[in-house]
């Protein structure tokens, strides 16, 4: 039984990925390499910071009817579910006020660096105005689309499922601080996932336990990173969509737990703009499994505590 | 499977068959892009021939007829060149991934070499077709200016079409035939790269497609200006592949199956000789290479001790389990466990 880890930059933040199998360092190599190529590949295709990615190219044709691949095409389908879910609190749309707010560059440079491209004098759209075709898909022109929202989610989902199929006795995937989690430790140890404290970031505030091995995935949002002051003003990254404008919340972080990480992602998103109160209405089956809020103004709140050893 | 007849058969050049084939039911109609290649096979002798891949010719555009074209250099060719118009042949794909992502790839530069024209000509057709807006540039390399596959096709393609550019290359005999401007004597050279490119390797897309030698002397080209290599995309004609000799099975006769059946039955025993002597020296081996490894890894510790920024860690120590009296565990040095953070 052996358990190896493998760290690199990829989409603007660190990927860390773990291993533990019965079999030899060759193959946990090989399968290292695969789960590399394909963040890179998604990062080629979907980053917003990078000229030369689908995404870019499809922002640059907003307004036209644009031929899309098969992958970008379900990413779109992905994100226009989720957002109709979520009653448009989730928002792929919301590019322009990111980058209005701010949020210019990729955030390995601090999110200062050279802007790829201005969005700043586009709208905010609907949902609804993501028309998809069977290969194709439009926006409105004076719009555009970010996927930073779901992205790490969505990516963490697709590795989760190229694992499942290998010879592993388990795994833990890391982008940015979003995890999923399968199988277990070695020595048959449940994954135990350490969850930061919003307040000193150098200190752990709680635990949570994979304890029957299934797939967990588990996302923290908040307002503590990616921020920056602007013209005087503070500004973070979590876009209210019904403003435009950095979220007015309580929260400091909220960390969620589902059986997708894509889930896990857009609700932890989700009920940092809505709100504390607003927590419990996402609870429910399908949706996310438990959240853990640590606010601005009082003590965490735990949720659903069968989860923590 | 995929059902389609023999709709015509036409030599292209002395030795080139330009074969066209027709879905025999609606069903038999399939999408491809520009640049894939498709299984085929047929009976011969009243029985299943071998199934041979060949590029596809024809654009996507074009349902009702399926084109593959091929040099006739051996048995498998040659029976096709034999086939009657109307007979059947079974085709498999479509398959592979030579094709222009016109997201990804805005300046193309196709290089080819003798019948490995054919991706290029579904990719020049169709873009020509769907009135593309797509610069691209052909570069195609053949022996002898009477035998250029889709010669008088090309020049009329380019004719049509201000983004579609060809250039002929004749690496043996004259050019005295060919239209003056677009024809250089000569194998595809470094400065001819050079010059199409204005040493800007990296804005542009190379396809390649030829025979081995031909891919590698291009890709070396490309290589040494630092090209990137997610911008090469290279397809090779193999022996299996765009022709081979014909062999219907069964075809062995007993001699020489026998003959075949008593080399496997050294090859298998001597195997096995080596995998017993493998076991009983393993054990040895285990010892000296866990030292070996130790030594590995102090070096590793070592220098990632002197880069703590570095960001990779790929540090793993085999060490003995204690709980065990046999497994051993691998374990990843400065192991970091999972922490969510805000994403």
């Amino acid at each position: 039984m052996g358990r190896q880890q493998q760290q690199f930059q990829a989409l603007g933040s660190t990927a860390l990925i773990t291993l533990v199998t019965k079999t030899d360092t060759a193959y946990r190599q090989r399968l290292f390499n695969q789960i590399t190529r394909h963040i890179i590949k998604f990062e080629q295709q979907f980053s917003r910071f990078l000229a030369d990615s689908e995404l870019t190219q499809f922002n640059k044709r907003a307004g036209l009817k644009v031929p899309i691949s098969q992958s970008f095409l379900r990413m779109l389908e992905v994100n226009k579910a989720l957002s109709e879910a979520t009653d448009g609190l989730y928002n792929p749309f919301i590019l322009p006020a990111l980058q209005q707010a701010g949020y210019i560059g990729s955030w390995t440079n601090q999110g200062t660096n050279k802007i790829v491209n201005d969005y700043r004098n586009r709208q905010i759209s609907l949902i609804d105005n993501l028309i998809i075709g069977d290969s194709w898909a439009k926006i409105p022109k004076n719009s555009a689309l970010d996927f930073g929202g779901i992205g790490k989610g969505y990516l963490l989902d697709e590795l989760s499922h190229i694992l499942s199929i290998k010879k592993l006795s388990g795994y833990w995937l890391s982008l940015g601080g979003d995890i999923i989690c399968a199988g277990y430790d070695l020595d048959n140890e449940a994954w135990k996932v350490a969850i930061q404290d919003a307040k000193d970031t150098s200190q752990i505030i709680d635990y949570i336990s994979n304890q029957n091995g299934n797939v967990l995935a588990i996302a923290t949002s908040g307002i503590t990173k990616r921020k920056g002051i602007k013209n005087g003003q503070g500004w973070h990254h979590i876009i209210d969509p019904r403003t435009g404008e950095p979220a007015t919340t309580n929260i400091l972080t909220v960390t969620v737990t589902a059986d997708r990480a894509v889930i896990a992602d857009v609700y932890a998103k989700c009920i940092v703009i809505a709100g504390a109160k607003q927590a419990d209405t996402y609870k429910c089956p399908g949706v996310i499994q438990s959240y853990f809020l640590q606010l601005n103004d009082k003590e965490h709140t735990l949720i659903n505590p069968s989860l923590i050893p | 499977m995929y059902i389609f007849k023999v709709k015509s058969l036409k030599h292209i050049t002395p030795d080139t068959l330009l074969l066209t084939l027709q879905p025999k039911r609606q069903k038999d109609r399939f999408q491809f892009f520009p640049g894939q290649y498709v299984a085929i096979g047929f009976k011969y002798h009243g029985r299943p021939s071998p199934m041979r891949c060949f590029s596809i010719v024809s654009s996507p555009n074009n349902k009702a007829e399926l084109q593959l074209a091929m040099r006739i250099t051996g048995e498998f060719t040659s029976s096709i060149a034999e086939l009657e118009e109307g007979e059947t042949v079974f085709v498999h794909g479509p398959f592979g991934n030579f094709v222009i992502d016109d997201q990804l790839d805005r300046n193309i530069v196709l290089i080819a070499g003798g019948i490995g024209i054919t991706p290029f000509m579904s990719m020049i057709r169709y873009a020509a077709e769907a009135r593309l807006q797509l610069p691209i540039t052909l570069l195609y390399s053949n022996k002898y200016q009477t035998n250029i596959p889709f010669y008088k096709e090309l020049l009329e393609l380019e004719h049509q079409s201000s983004h579609f550019k060809t250039v002929f290359f004749i690496t043996n005999g004259g050019i005295d035939k060919l239209k003056d401007n677009l024809s250089t004597l000569g194998q595809i050279s470094d400065d001819k790269l050079e010059q199409l490119t204005n040493q800007r390797y990296n804005n542009f897309t190379f396809f390649i497609c030829g025979p081995r030698g031909f891919t590698k002397n291009i890709k070396t080209m490309l290589a040494k200006h630092d090209t990137d290599p997610t911008r090469i995309i290279t397809e090779e004609f193999t022996p299996t592949s765009q022709t081979n000799n014909l062999s219907i099975t069964p075809k062995y006769s007993i001699s020489r199956m026998t003959y075949y059946l008593t080399g496997a039955s050294l090859v298998l025993a001597i195997g096995f000789i080596m995998i017993v002597d493998l076991a009983r020296a393993v054990p040895k081996l285990i010892s000296v290479e866990s030292r070996q490894q130790s030594t590995i890894n102090q070096t590793i510790n070592s220098t990632s001790a002197q880069n703590q920024n570095s960001t990779t860690i790929q540090n793993s120590l085999t060490s003995n389990n204690s709980n065990s009296n046999s497994s051993s565990t691998t374990q990843t040095k400065n192991y970091q466990p999972p922490i969510t953070s805000v994403s």
